[in-house]
Formats: structure tokens, C-alpha cells, sequence
């Protein structure tokens, strides 16, 4: 998977490159709008992550010129989070918007959202090492073991198996469970993966929950 | 300031304005008055001469002296008309005038066919009026029918009356000029109070914010004026304290994780070290990043609801269905305390489904901090006449009056002992209020009953 980077201030322009190629993309950074258009131009990529503010030609323009030739997602990045700009860029055809500054795993997640679209595979039954959950019996074991989990728990399970191996933030979490998509400085999230941990972790001898420090939760094998 | 503005709109200018077109008015109209009422006792003295001296002379051709002997002895009827400029003539019905006195040579009116006396007036080529009577008499011996006429040409009283309107004139051109300045003077005695009051408010500035209008002394008419400047005055000054205050306090926000992160990192520098341990102060700076981060947002958007040009979508939700979502949210939190929810919920609001959810999480994110452990938090909503209540309420600590109406200031904490906690920084309820206001509501907060806090949205129907 190829990305693009248009960026030109230099230390952010670094650590995305940095960070998307650890992740296991094959990145280019544009440090000019020109650059980045010609760069566009002459190679194929799967997605262009570009700051909205830039000097001489702004995104703007670039994503015009660039919508001229390929037809390609956009994630556009600005400082300013202003609802018009937010608008206009949605309404130019930018797949998703984030206001600087923002977390490198949100971004890292919504960069994975837009070059999976379409590849989400819904699936009835998902399993990690003796850990089982049937969506339509609404039914969790682990080792054989019925875990009687509520509702919430239950989705909390269901998102983190899903998207087993994937960081998932807290925000994410909050927004996909309980459909509360505001940051209320709290650690509601925290308490909740507390629970099911006490769950479906703590009477097992093998941990598959998994908390990377202020960025958010992964299941998965080496946990 | 006063002295400043545009002199079409100086209020002593337009007060001076006033008086002296009264003034005008009124010695206009007495002038006219005057001048009439002094020509018609004229004319009435002149009608009384005039009439008597032809009817004296009407008898006298009538019954002491034949015609003939008058004609003769025209300076007797020239001495005893005594006037000087007066005419007297004598005529026949045929215009054949028999005697005439007339020094000026006033030309006579038409002979009269009225009835035995008349009046009339002319007008010489001078412009002088001329007043007649005539008389219808028969003359002694012939009995011929003959007309006595008397005429009093107006010469000096016309005079008399120019001068008296000259004089009038000039006497108000006077008065009005005397009269202006007095009022000049005096409107600028008068107006001292406003040029007080001016200077007075002219020494408020940010380090004199106590300065005050005097009300007691201020004249009636400016009373209500420097009280609704004083007021505003206190709003000012009420709102520049929160804002000093609230820079300090955000001030203080800021550095107390900016201490940690260079003294942690400052720490860290100083020797070498595990890869975990500099693993571990990178995640601790995450975390300092973060709430800085959060800081921030919340900060702007305070900003940007108080400059109120926030566009706020609305949705209609259904209260029931939104507060069990909430407490759905919040239930992992509240159990940790072990509290309970319990909610009462009526209606639907038309609010944005995002804010709406935003300050009743707050709410109850606050209840369930300061809430007394295992009780219960009521979530409550009810319609009332033209708006939506949702009332959030829990038993805790007892606050003061002024405590309660700090709650919504940002920064505050009533609780000092908690201000150490990472997680808040004492804007929640700030951006409760901040939502309120975009939303066109009102947050207030009570105590029903003695440990009881009961926090009121009115979202407008």
C-alpha cells in the first residue's frame, strides 16, 4: 500500500513518514505542493494524506489538479478547525478531515478505515486461541467455558475481536459501543475493558487483552 | 466628548434653540398684539374727531350760517378745524364742491348716496390713509341738500406706529440675543452634572475599575443614566476579575504538566538507561501530551461558544432513550463508586444530539465525582410550558451559596483538595454552561434539601 504525504512542516512531515512505515506502508513525503503534485502525478499511490495550509499552492488546489488525473482518498489535515473549512474539504471529495493536533494512532486507524472500505468482511463467529464469540447466540466461551457477559460487554468484545491485532483507542471505543462521540476526560473506557478483563482474562492463564499505555486496547495472541 | 461631537447635535445648542424660538413666538405675538391694539384705539379716537367735526359742521350749515357767509369766511372753518393737515369740504350732491379746506391737496372720494352719514378710507398716491365721514345736510335758506365732508389724513399716526414697530423689532432682536446668552450660561451651569459624570467615567480603566458614578447627588434626569452605568460597570469589572482570574488559572493549567514533562525528561537525560524505562517516560509524556491536548480543545471551544458564531445542528431525541444511553455510558464509572442510576424521563428535546450528550455526561461524570459513594444519581426529565428539563441530582457534600454560583465558572473547584486530579480540570461544567448558552438554555444548579446538589438544563422547546 502506497501513501503520499504532502507536508511541509518538517517535523510532522517526519514522523508520519517514520510512523506510516512502521506500520507497513510504503510511504513518499512532499515537503512543497508542487512537489507533491508532480509526485502524484508520475507515480500510483493508494491514498495522499495533505496538509491543507501550505505556501504557494494551498490543498485546495492540489486535490483539484490531482482529481483531475486519479481518483484516489484523501485524508486532509488542517490547524484550523473551522466547520466551513470542514465543508468545503468534505464537499472536494476528502475522505476524512482531522484538525491538528491530532493523535498519530487516530490517524493510523482512519488511514487503515479508508484503505480496508470495502474489504470489511462481516462474520458470524470470531476466535483468538480458546476464546470463541458467536454473534448470533450472542454467545462468548473461552476453553469451553460459557462467560455470561451484559450487553455493553459484550460489544466491547465483539469491536476488539474484529479488529483483533489492532490498536483501538479510547475514543473509538467509546463512539462504537456506546455511541458517544465526545471526549468526556474520563476513564469510562478503562473501567469497562476492566470489567471484561476480570472476565474473559482474569480466570484464564493466558491474557489476550492488552493495553498499550494512552494510546488504547488491542486483543490479540501476544498480549 | 461632549465638546466633541457634531454641534448639530449639541444638546445645549438644541436646548438655547428651543428657548429662543419661544421667546420669538412669544414677543412676536405680543408685538403684533400691541401694534394692533394701539392702531385701533387710533382709529377710534381719529373716527370719533373725524364723525363729531362733521356733524358739527353739517349743523352749523344747517342752522346758523347760509352757505354763502361759510364761503366767505373760510378761515374761521380753518381756525376752528385747528388741525393743520385736516380737510373739511363742502358739496353739492352733484360732486360741485361749495368750500374746501384741504392744505395738502388730498384728492376728495366720490360723492356719498348713502343715508345721512358714512365713513370711508383712501389712500394717497404718498401711501398715507385718509379717513372720511361724511354727513348729508340741507343747507340754511335754499334747503339745497349738501354734503359735509371731514377727512383726517393718517400721516403722523402711521408715523407713530412705524416707529413703535421699529422699536419693538429692534427691542426683541435685543432680547433675544441677551436671552440666548443667558440660556448659554445657564444650560452650561446646568449641564456641569453631565461634564462631571464625563470626566468620572473617563478615569475607568483596567487598574481603576472601582471608579463609580455618584447617583445620590446626580440630578434626577441623569439618575437612571449613571445607575445603568454603574451596573454595567459591575458587569465589567465582575467579568475583567473571572478573566484575570481564569488566566491564571490556565496558566497554572498548563504548567503544572509542562513541570512534569521537563523535570521527567530532565531526569530521564541524565544517565543512560533501560530501554523500558525510557519506553516508560515516553508513555508518561503521552499522557501529560494528552490532557494538555484536551485542555486545549476544551479551551477552544469555550472560545468559540463564547463568541457564539458556533453553528448548532439540531435533531430531535427522545429523552428516555438518551438518558438511558447516558447512564448506559457511565454505569462502568458509577459502579466503581458504587452508585446506582435512576431515571425519570418524559418527552423529547430538540437539541444537537452530540453537545446535548456532551453536557449531560458532564453532568454526570461531576455527580458521580463528588457524589457520596452507594448513592443513587436521579436523571430526570420533564417538559414544562415551552421548554425541555433534564435535572441531574445527587447527594453529596453540602455547598455554600457562593459556592453554587462559582460552579459554572471555568476553573473553579469548590473541592481544592481535588484539583490534583489529571483527569479534570475543572471545565466540565464550564462547557455545561458553554453548551447551554448555544443552545439558547439555561444550566443552573440548587440545593433542593441539605446534601442534596440538583443541576437544571431548561433547553428552550
Amino acid at each position: 500500500m502506497a501513501i503520499l504525504i504532502i507536508e511541509d512542516d518538517p517535523k510532522t512531515g517526519d514522523y508520519l513518514r517514520k510512523g506510516l512505515r512502521e506500520s507497513g506502508y510504503a510511504v513518499d513525503l512532499a515537503r512543497t505542493g508542487t512537489d507533491g503534485v508532480h509526485l502524484a502525478m508520475q507515480q500510483v499511490y493508494d491514498l495522499i494524506i495533505l496538509d491543507v495550509m501550505l505556501p504557494a499552492i494551498d490543498g485546495w488546489e492540489i486535490i483539484r489538479r490531482i482529481r483531475e488525473q486519479h481518483d484516489l482518498p484523501v485524508i486532509f489535515l488542517s490547524a484550523r478547525d473551522d466547520v466551513n473549512d470542514r465543508i468545503r474539504g468534505l464537499r472536494l471529495g476528502a475522505d476524512d478531515y482531522l484538525v491538528k493536533p491530532f493523535s498519530f494512532v487516530e490517524l493510523e486507524l482512519r488511514v487503515r478505515t479508508i484503505l480496508r472500505r470495502g474489504l470489511t468482511r462481516e462474520s458470524d463467529v470470531f476466535e483468538i486461541a480458546d476464546l470463541r464469540l458467536d454473534v448470533l447466540r450472542r454467545k462468548v466461551t473461552r476453553d469451553g467455558v460459557e462467560i455470561a457477559l451484559t450487553n455493553k460487554e459484550f460489544m466491547l468484545l465483539h469491536l476488539l475481536m474484529k479488529r483483533q491485532g489492532e490498536v483501538l483507542s479510547r475514543t473509538q471505543i467509546a463512539s462504537e459501543v456506546w455511541d458517544m462521540n465526545f471526549d468526556s476526560d474520563t476513564n469510562v473506557v478503562d473501567v469497562a475493558v476492566k470489567r471484561l478483563r476480570a472476565k474473559v482474562d482474569a480466570p484464564f492463564g493466558r491474557k489476550l487483552i492488552s493495553t498499550i499505555r494512552s494510546v488504547g486496547y488491542s486483543l490479540s495472541l501476544d498480549a | 466628548m461632549i465638546r466633541n461631537s457634531q454641534r448639530s447635535s449639541s444638546l445645549i445648542l438644541r436646548l438655547m434653540a428651543s428657548q429662543v424660538f419661544v421667546l420669538c413666538v412669544l414677543t412676536g405675538a405680543l408685538g403684533i398684539y400691541f401694534y394692533h391694539s394701539v392702531r385701533s384705539s387710533q382709529e377710534q379716537r381719529i373716527e370719533t374727531i373725524v364723525s363729531g367735526r362733521a356733524s358739527y359742521y353739517a349743523r352749523l350749515v344747517s342752522e346758523m350760517y347760509p352757505l354763502n357767509e361759510l364761503k366767505e369766511r373760510p378761515l374761521l372753518i380753518a381756525k376752528m378745524l385747528g388741525a393743520e393737515r385736516d380737510v373739511l369740504a363742502f358739496r353739492h350732491p352733484s360732486g360741485e364742491v361749495v368750500i374746501e379746506v384741504n392744505p395738502d391737496g388730498i384728492p376728495l372720494p366720490p360723492p356719498s348716496t348713502a343715508a345721512a352719514s358714512s365713513s370711508t378710507r383712501t389712500v394717497t398716491s404718498d401711501g398715507i390713509e385718509v379717513y372720511w365721514t361724511s354727513v348729508q345736510a340741507k343747507a340754511m335758506e335754499t334747503n339745497q341738500p349738501i354734503e359735509v365732508l371731514a377727512g383726517h389724513p393718517m400721516a403722523d399716526e402711521q408715523a407713530m406706529l412705524a416707529t413703535f414697530r421699529d422699536r419693538f423689532l429692534m427691542a426683541t432682536i435685543a432680547g433675544v440675543i441677551v436671552a440666548a446668552a443667558l440660556a448659554n450660561g445657564l444650560l452650561r451651569r446646568g449641564l456641569l452634572p453631565v461634564r462631571d459624570m464625563a470626566t468620572k467615567a473617563a478615569e475607568v480603566h483596567p487598574g481603576q475599575l472601582h471608579v463609580r458614578l455618584d447617583v445620590l447627588h446626580a440630578p434626577t434626569e441623569l439618575r437612571a443614566l449613571a445607575g445603568a452605568f454603574n451596573a454595567v460597570l459591575d458587569r465589567l469589572t465582575d467579568g475583567y476579575q473571572r478573566l484575570s482570574q481564569f488566566s491564571a488559572d490556565l496558566a497554572h493549567e498548563i504548567r503544572t504538566p509542562l513541570g512534569i514533562l521537563i523535570g521527567q525528561t530532565q531526569v530521564t537525560l541524565a544517565q543512560p538507561r533501560s530501554l523500558d524505562e525510557y519506553k516508560s517516560v515516553l508513555e508518561s509524556n503521552l499522557e501529560e501530551f494528552e490532557h494538555l491536548n484536551r485542555l486545549s480543545e476544551n479551551m477552544l471551544f469555550l472560545a468559540r461558544a463564547d463568541e457564539g458564531r458556533q453553528v448548532v445542528d439540531k435533531v430531535t431525541l427522545d429523552m428516555d432513550r438518551e438518558l438511558h444511553k447516558i447512564a448506559d455510558y457511565f454505569e462502568g464509572l458509577a459502579l466503581e463508586r458504587d452508585m446506582r442510576f435512576s431515571i425519570e424521563a418524559a418527552g423529547v428535546a430538540t437539541v444537537n444530539a452530540e453537545l446535548f450528550r456532551r453536557a449531560v455526561g458532564n453532568l454526570v461524570v461531576n455527580a458521580i465525582r463528588h457524589g457520596r459513594e452507594g448513592t443513587t444519581v436521579l436523571l430526570r426529565s420533564a417538559s414544562a410550558a415551552d421548554k425541555m428539563i433534564i435535572e441531574v441530582e445527587n447527594e453529596g457534600a453540602g455547598l455554600s451559596p457562593d459556592q453554587l454560583g462559582r460552579l459554572f465558572d471555568r476553573f473553579y473547584r469548590a473541592d481544592p483538595a481535588r484539583s490534583g486530579s489529571s483527569s479534570s480540570h475543572g471545565l466540565g461544567l464550564a462547557i455545561v454552561d458553554a453548551i447551554m448558552r448555544l443552545h439558547a438554555g439555561v444550566a443552573d444548579v440548587s440545593c433542593p434539601e441539605a446534601g442534596m446538589i440538583r443541576f437544571r438544563l431548561s433547553f428552550p422547546a
